[in-house]
Parts: structure tokens; sequence; C-alpha cells
């Protein structure tokens, strides 16, 4: 480990109003006029090197699109990614090779993301095969020393996939994304899928794999529980662009964004008794084809004035709170 | 043939009373339903294997029951037994459900085919493979009408719609045109609520019915349900393995375990004062806020398989408490005497539960 | 959708004049021509008139010369005259046609009504008797050859029990309806016993991945009858790729009755096309061979208008 970056405060990987934008042509006759997805759109983050950054919102508001351009599986549309200072957004791939092996992934669902066909030792050797690392015998003490350090038998190398429960496929897959040493991994709601008493299990294996080896996290989820007991900071994302970013603590304690408001509302807490959410939240998001003007999330939002339908709102600072972002009109307003 | 009158009297029977029902000032009487010691046995290589066992409780007329487990504790197949929708590998092998004075699991086919939607309501978890992808889910809402009551397809139509704009969807006449693909996740389950609702039944069974929903919508969904609960008067039966959901939505709460129900208390007390080592480690296991980052406790081990579950109480090679009396005696439900504001029961599966 | 029919409309106009431009080719590159048969019927024929022959009906130039003045042709409706009916070429090609288009509905007709259901019945009792049965049917019917297979029937039904004709040219010759219904009977029969098997395991497959469908289960908890499940929900989404199979069929049948065709004798396109190609009747194969693409094409363009009207999911129009 790099001593010098984990002191440092240089953000690991950088994101700079990045969009990801999609043509897709139109409907019916006007299909030659092409319209376009914002499935990302300006936004800006950074990781700190050591610190786990949650990534929150509902289906369809791009955060899935985010990680992928972050990690330039995707090419961005504008904007820049930055690595470790370095602006990346337009190497090419053979530039890229090297960076792969410091970002690696964890998927939600444990029983698809792992080859049924491939025995365990293989499965979490692949990475040190593609990128040629050590011979033979060298990668079968890795995966022995990797199975360890996720919590499961050395011995269980020559089994498959489905000999094995969720939780534990889980850890298989936490062992592949530790194979190359990377400095950051990206969960992609790694425990959704889990039952409970197996969530506990892996949330706590990610922490002290993160004390231990350094690691910086990319959590995206949507159980807001779960995020507020791992995350270092929040950044939750509405129709394609961040409207809140802040550190864990104060965006449960002082959310400014009234769509982070409802989330908290919406989220079940155990210990209230029997309540309704009278969310004020009504209706579907809207398609990111067509997002309304001015505030995206006007239409929805139970505190709108008529300058949120014309008006853009700026992701800055709230006023007294540096390092809490939000992107509202209204974000002065302390939350009743 | 006698099937086709039998169905057309039963069919203007019941027209006649669920037109009474609509026009009557008071809730209608909703029956309640009872379990008594269900036992399911699945077919395997290796023989019969219980898939769950001795599984007693109370369905009341305008009370929510939750039932907790995780994966493979039976809670699922609990649900499928009430409305004997148990894939053919399954049978019941024991117990009764007492439902309308009859046993539900020893009724004709032709019964069970009356009560299911009817009288008893079903909602799933998934809701874009729960709906039929090639008709519209108008019609799929108004073929319940036709099927019970023989209502004409204009008529249940116009019903239909009506129960679309009672479960909140905006536009209902456009929207029941609509296919399930051109529907949002939460649109569709509020077209499987107006479906399972529309007969107004007496018991409610909702499979997981927000698990696959976000959580703004899941919130909307929960609402919803409370709503109709206050309006129509019925049971609900409410699976899920959240129990943050549990704790805002359910009046008691039954634990399941590898098949067997392990504590069954109302909801407050279970969350204040959880009875069952197996509750307690569930609750303890959750992530509260307010610990940022303290080390989550967590239940050693996993949840053995049906065929190699422990001699003695199934919770056993996992539970702190264990003892040797444990490991030899399977516990049955233990009165832990009556309990909670209300003086409800409390029952736990454990030796070492104190009342 | 009027656009994406113009669309495929456009594409098969582009595959038939590539496929004229092949199939004028491989026909041109077959050995021996027209005047070689000449010669062979009349050996007292010199190389000079074979030449002068040869000249007079253009066979001496090159072969993308003589497709360019072809292609002209046909796209002012002169499609050629066939040597071997001495007819315009399209005089021969309509009633061959119709005839095939007859056998063709009467087998898809068969198939359907007897298949469809053999496949929904072995669906509902998988791994049963029925089940076994069926599948024994459709498994031999798959691995017949249709040639022999009509050899069989031939064998048994004009031979032997006398009662079916062997031959089907009593078509169009005035012959009376019975006439023509005893000498369709075999054919048809050739021709369907594959296709049931076919459709039947189709169906069957289908059939039992859709019964086990969570809207299935959402059927039943509606109270639905078995027979509403079957018929109502399950049926049509079972339908869907079986539709696909109906319209590629179209055109395999189009070219695979050749044999059966031909072993009856049955006045068909697939005759008209294997007589032309032993006669190097050059004008007649080459159009036979292209309404064959046509037919196939078009059969195309309906399985997939057919899916699309099936299933909501496809829209052509681009929506979502």
């Amino acid at each position: 480990m790099n001593e010098q970056t984990s002191m440092s405060d240089s953000p690991i990987i950088e994101a700079r109003n990045l969009s990801v934008h999609f043509s897709v042509p139109g409907k019916g006759f006007r299909k030659h006029e092409r319209q376009t997805v914002r499935a990302v759109h300006d936004v800006s983050l950074s990781l700190k090197p050591g610190k786990t950054l949650a990534l929150v919102g509902e289906s369809g508001c791009g955060k899935t699109t985010l990680v992928r351009a972050l990690s330039l599986l995707i090419k961005p549309t504008a904007g820049e990614v930055h690595f470790d200072g370095t602006d990346i957004t337009h190497y090419k791939h053979r530039q890229l090779r090297p960076l792969r092996r410091q970002i690696q992934m964890v998927f939600q669902d444990p029983y698809s993301s792992l080859n049924p066909r491939m025995p365990v030792g293989s499965l979490i050797a692949e990475p040190l095969v593609i990128h040629g690392i050590g011979n033979r015998n060298e990668r079968r003490d890795k995966v022995a020393e990797l199975l360890v350090s996720v919590g499961l038998n050395a011995d269980i190398m020559n089994r498959y996939p489905h000999q094995f429960s969720g939780g534990q496929r889980q850890r298989i897959a936490i062992a592949r994304a530790l194979a190359l040493d990377p400095n950051l991994i990206i969960l992609d709601e790694p425990v959704s899928a889990l039952d409970v008493s197996v969530q506990s299990q892996v949330l706590n294996l990610l922490q002290d794999l993160q004390e231990k080896l350094g690691l910086t996290y990319l959590f995206i989820g949507h159980n807001l529980t779960v995020i507020r007991y791992i995350a270092d900071e929040v950044a939750v994302m509405y129709l394609g662009e961040v409207v809140e970013h802040a550190e864990t603590q104060e965006l449960f304690s002082n959310p400014r964004h009234p769509y982070t408001q409802a989330l908290l509302r919406a989220a079940p807490v155990h210990g209230v008794g029997k309540r309704k959410h009278t969310t004020q939240l009504k209706g579907d998001p809207p398609s990111p084809l067509a997002p309304p003007p001015g505030c995206s999330f006007h239409p929805r939002c139970p505190a709108a004035q008529d300058i949120c339908a014309t008006k853009e709102p700026v992701f800055e600072d709230v006023p007294n709170h540096a390092g809490h972002r939000a992107a509202c009109h209204f974000k002065d307003q302390v939350p009743t | 043939m006698a099937s086709s009158v039998a169905s057309s009297v039963a069919s203007s029977v019941a027209s006649s009373v669920a037109s009474s029902a609509a026009t009557a000032e008071k809730l209608p009487e909703k029956s309640a339903l009872t379990v008594d010691g269900l036992e399911v046995s699945f077919n395997t290589d290796d023989g019969p294997i219980k898939a769950i066992d001795q599984v007693s409780f109370d369905l009341t007329p305008g009370k929510t029951l939750a039932l907790v487990g995780e994966s493979g504790s039976g809670k699922s197949i609990t649900a499928f037994s009430i409305m004997r929708l148990l894939p053919k590998v399954a049978r019941v092998t024991g117990g009764t459900i007492h439902f309308d004075n009859a046993d539900l699991l020893t009724v004709p086919d032709l019964n069970m085919r009356h009560y299911r939607g009817d009288r008893i309501g079903m909602i799933f978890q998934e809701p874009m493979t729960a709906l039929n992808p090639v008709y519209r889910v108008g019609d799929q809402i108004a073929e319940v009408l036709h099927i019970h009551f023989g209502t004409e397809k204009d008529q249940a139509l116009t019903k239909a719609i009506e129960m679309l704009e009672r479960v909140g969807i905006p536009d209902a006449p456009a929207r029941a045109q609509a296919f399930p693909h051109q529907l949002s996740g939460g649109m569709r389950q509020r077209v499987m609520i107006a479906m399972a609702l529309i007969c107004e039944p007496d018991i409610l069974i909702a499979d997981e019915p927000t698990t696959a929903l976000d959580v703004t919508i899941q919130a909307q969904i929960l609402d919803l349900i409370m709503d109709m609960q206050a309006e129509m008067g019925m049971a609900i039966l409410f699976i899920t393995h959240d129990l943050a959901v549990v704790s805002e939505f359910a009046d008691e709460v039954m634990v399941m375990y590898a098949g067997r129900i392990v504590e069954r208390a109302p909801t407050k007390d279970l969350f204040e004062d959880p009875k069952h080592p197996y509750t307690r480690g569930l609750i303890e296991t959750l992530p509260v806020s307010g610990k940022h980052r303290e080390r989550l406790p967590t239940i050693p081990g996993q949840v053995p398989p049906l065929t190699q579950l422990p001699d003695g109480c199934r919770y056993s090679n996992r539970c702190p408490l264990v003892d040797d009396e444990c490991r030899r005696k399977e516990p049955g439900l233990l009165d832990m005497g009556a309990m909670g504001a209300m003086g409800a029961e409390r029952f736990a599966a454990c030796w070492k539960a104190q009342p | 959708m009027t656009r994406y029919i113009l669309n495929r409309i456009g594409q098969t106009a582009i595959v038939i004049a590539i496929m004229s431009f092949v199939i004028y080719g491989l026909i041109g590159l077959m050995p021996g021509d027209p005047i070689d048969l000449m010669i062979a019927a009349d050996p007292k024929m010199t190389s000079a008139d074979a030449a002068e022959l040869r000249e007079l009906y253009g066979l001496d130039k090159p072969i993308y010369e003589r497709y360019w003045n072809w292609a002209l042709a046909a796209l002012e409706g002169d499609l050629g005259y066939s040597r071997l009916y001495a007819q315009p070429v399209l005089d021969v090609l309509w009633p061959a046609l119709a005839n095939t288009l007859i056998l063709l509905g009467l087998t898809m007709f068969f198939s359907i009504i007897i298949g469809l259901p053999l496949g929904i019945i072995a669906a509902l009792k998988p791994y049963s008797k029925v089940d076994y049965f069926v599948n024994f049917l459709a498994f031999g019917g798959i691995s017949t050859p249709s040639f022999w297979l009509a050899l069989l029937l031939i064998i048994f039904f004009s031979v032997q029990l006398g009662i079916l004709p062997a031959s089907a040219m009593v078509i169009g010759n005035n012959a009376g309806f019975w006439e023509h219904a005893a000498a369709l009977a075999l054919p048809v029969m050739t021709l369907t016993i594959h296709s049931i098997a076919s459709y039947s395991r189709h169906m069957r497959s289908n059939m039992i991945e859709i019964m086990r469908r969570d809207y299935i289960r959402t059927a039943r908890a509606k109270g639905s009858s078995e027979q509403r499940v079957v018929l109502k929900h399950a049926l049509r989404n079972a339908l869907i790729p079986v539709v696909t199979i109906f319209g590629l069929d179209f055109g395999t049948l189009f070219s695979g009755a050749l044999v059966t065709e031909t072993i009856f004798a049955y006045p068909g396109m697939g005759k008209l096309i294997f007589d032309s190609i032993m006669g190097n009747d050059f004008n007649m194969a080459l159009i036979a061979l292209l309404f064959a693409t046509l037919m196939t094409m078009i059969g195309n363009l309906l399985a997939d208008l057919g899916y699309g009207w099936l299933d909501p999911r496809i829209s052509y129009q681009g929506n979502s």
C-alpha cells in the first residue's frame, strides 16, 4: 500500500461534470429524430482513499451508469474522470489496462455473478490469469490466502458455486475482487439479495477488509439503514443527477433536499410502531427521456414553488454546512 | 350438468350478496381463518421431507399478522398451502385450515376455486411476472368478476376501472387499456392489489409484495394496503423477511425458522422483548441507526438443510443458550403467558425462554 | 407499422434481385443448355446449326450480358417463354402456384388442428403415458424422410388397399371434387405427418415452459378453472413462438414439397421446378425458383407480423 496515497487527501477517483447521454431513435414515424436519454448528467464527486462513499437512489436514477462511467466501462459524453490525480477520460484501452487492476467490482446477485461452470479456485484466480501474474503454484497460494481472508476454508477451491449459499458466494466474489490488490472496490448492492442474518456477516467482513487493507469503497445500495451504518459519505441520485451529497451523519440528521427527505421518511424503521408514511411523494419517477424543465424533481416535490419549474438549481454548498452540497433552491431551509 | 347448475346458482347467490354488500352501510362480516397443525411434505429422491411442521395461527378480520423468516423457513409454503396452490411435488400431510365452517384442506377443488379470488385474495412478490403479458390490465382485473359472478364484460370492466381508481391509479380508464409491460413496478403492484381485492375478500395473503419495489414506492404500497384494510376490514397475512417493515405494518408477528414457528407475539412486544434466541439474533443483527461502524452481532453458522435437521431443537446448532435439554427434546410453542397491552398471547419455542 | 411493412417489402425486393442474379448464374453454370437437348433429339444437327441456333437464342453471349437482358425484360413484365411447356412462363406458373398453395393450405390446416392439441395434451401431463406416446409419434414423424414416407403410403393405400390414387395428375383436368380429394389425400398426409410431429413438439415444450410462469399461479389464485388457465392464460402465450414457426414453415414447405410433389406427380411448384431444371428450361426454372424465394420471404413477413400481433410487448413502431 502506498503510504503516501493513504495519508493524502487527494481522491482516488473523481468525476468532474460527468455526463453520459445515450442517443435513441425517436418513436414511430419520427425514427430519424434521435432523442437523448440523460442517464447521468453533470455529476461531480470524489472518493477519498480509505473511505466509503454510498450512492443511493431508486431504479433508473443512473447509479449503475455512473459507476460504469467512473470505471470507464462506458465512455462519458462529457466531463472528466480523474484517477489518482490524472485525467483518464480519454485513455485508450492499453493505457487503461494497468488501472483496471486497481478498480474491482462486486455485484448484487451472488447467483449469477459467478460462472457456474468454473470451480471456485479458477474463478478467484481468473483476474490473475488475465493480467499474467504469477505461475500456477503462486496463483494457487494466492487463492488460498484470499479464501482465508474472506472467512472461508482454503480447501473449497475445487468446488462449484452452486454448492454454496448466497452469503458464501458473495464472499467468493469478494475474494475474487481482492485478487489483484485493488485500491478501489465498487460494490453494487452487495448485500441486498442476502438473508438478514447473512447480511451482517458480509458487512462485518467488508469493514474488516477495509481496515486491514486500506480499501476504498463505492457502495451502491437502497437500504438506508445499511447505508447509514457503513458509509462515510452519501450521495443521493435522482434522474441522473446527484441531488445531495454530505457526510453520513449530516445527511441523515439534516437532509436539505426534498427527495432525500422523502427517502428518509419512506424508509421503514423498527421501533416506531404501526404507521402510515404520508410521504406526499406522488406517482412515479419521470422518464429520463423527458426530464422536467427546471428542477427535475419539481413535479413530485411537496415544497415546489414557481421558480422550481423554470430555473435549474445549482449543486452547491448548503450555507453554513461546508462539505454538504445539495441541488435545491430552498436548501437553506432547515427540514421540519 | 350438475356443476354448471351449481355454479349458476352459486353465482346468482353470490352476485346478490355482492350487490347488497356494496350498498350496505356497515362493513360486511368477515370470516376468520384458523390454521391448525399444518404440515407440508416435499417428495424428493430421498423420500418425503417435511418442509413445514406444526404450523398454527389465526387470521382475525381487521388485523395484520406478519410471517417473518429467511429463505427456506417455509413462509411462502405456508401461504400457498392456504390457497392450495402448492407445486405438484409438495403435499399437505397434516393439519386443518378452518374457514367459513369448512376445512380448506379437504373441500373439493370446485369449492376451493370459489374461495380463491373471491373470499381469499393473494398478491405476489414480482408484479411484472405475476401479470399475464398478453392481456390488458383492466381485462385481467375484470376477469375476477367474470369468474365468480358471471359479470358481463362491459360491466366488469367498469368495475375494474373503479377499483383502479380506488387503489390510486391516475387516469384509470386509460390505464386499464395498458399492458403490464407499459406500467411501472409500483403501478403493476397496484393492479395486483386491485385484482386481489375487487371481490372484497375476507383474507388477503401478501407474499413479499414490496420486496422488489423501490423504497418510496414500497411506502406508497404499504399505505395503500393499510387503507384498503381500513375500508374493507379483511385479515391480512403478510409475508416478508424485512423486520423493519413488519414493525411498521403488522399487529402481530410470527417468526419461522427451518419450517417451524419459533415465536409469536404482538409486534411491539416482539421488538421490545424477544423471547426466542433466533428472534433476538435477527433483531440484533440489523444495522441500527446511530451505531456507525461498530461490528454487527451475527448469528453464527447457517440454516441447516431440511434433510439434516439437528435432533431436538432446530436452532440448537447456532443458539448461544443451548444445553443438553435443547439438543435432546424439540420444544413446541410454549405459552409465554398473556402479555402486552391488549392481553394478547405470546408463544416461543424455546426451553430457555422466560415468560 | 406501415413504415415497417414498406421497409420489409423493400428488403424483399432487394433479396429477390440478388437471388435472381445468383440463380441465373447457377443455372448458367450447369452443364448443357437447351441446344444440347435438341442435339440429343436430332443427331443430324451439325455444329454449325448448333452455333446458329445458339446465336439465335442469344446463348453465345457472356452470362452477365444475358442476365442483364433478362433483367431488363423482367422489369418490364416480360418474364419470358417456357421452352418445355411452349407457353409464356406465367401461364404455366399460376396454376402450379395455385396447386401448391392448396396443398400447403391443407397441410398447415391439418397440422395445426391435430399437432397443437396433441402438444397441449402432452404438456399438461408431462412424463405420463400420453406424453410418451405423443413424443414417440413426434420423433417418428420428424425422423422419417418424406420421400420414404411417401412411398410407404403409396404402397399401403394405393397398392395394398387400393383406395387412394398414387398419382395426382387428375388435378385441374376437369375432375370432380372427390377425385380431387382422393388425389390430394396422400400428398397431404405425407407432408402433414412431418409437420404435426414438429408442431406438437414445439407446442409441448412451450406449454410446459409457460405453465411454470408466475402469471399462471396468479390466474389460479383468482379462482380460474384449470380449463380457463390452460386455454385463456397459457395458450396465447405458448402460441407466440409457434407462430414464428408457421411463417418459416411456409417457405420451407414450399420447397420441401418438391420431393413429395414429384413422387406423386402433383402439378405444383415443386414439380415444376424439378421438371424445368431437368429439362434445362432456364426461364421456367429461374422464375419458379424466384417465386419460391418470394413465398419464403412472404412467409417470414407474415410470421413476424403475426408475432407482433400476438405479443403486445413487440411493437414495430418503436414505442415502449
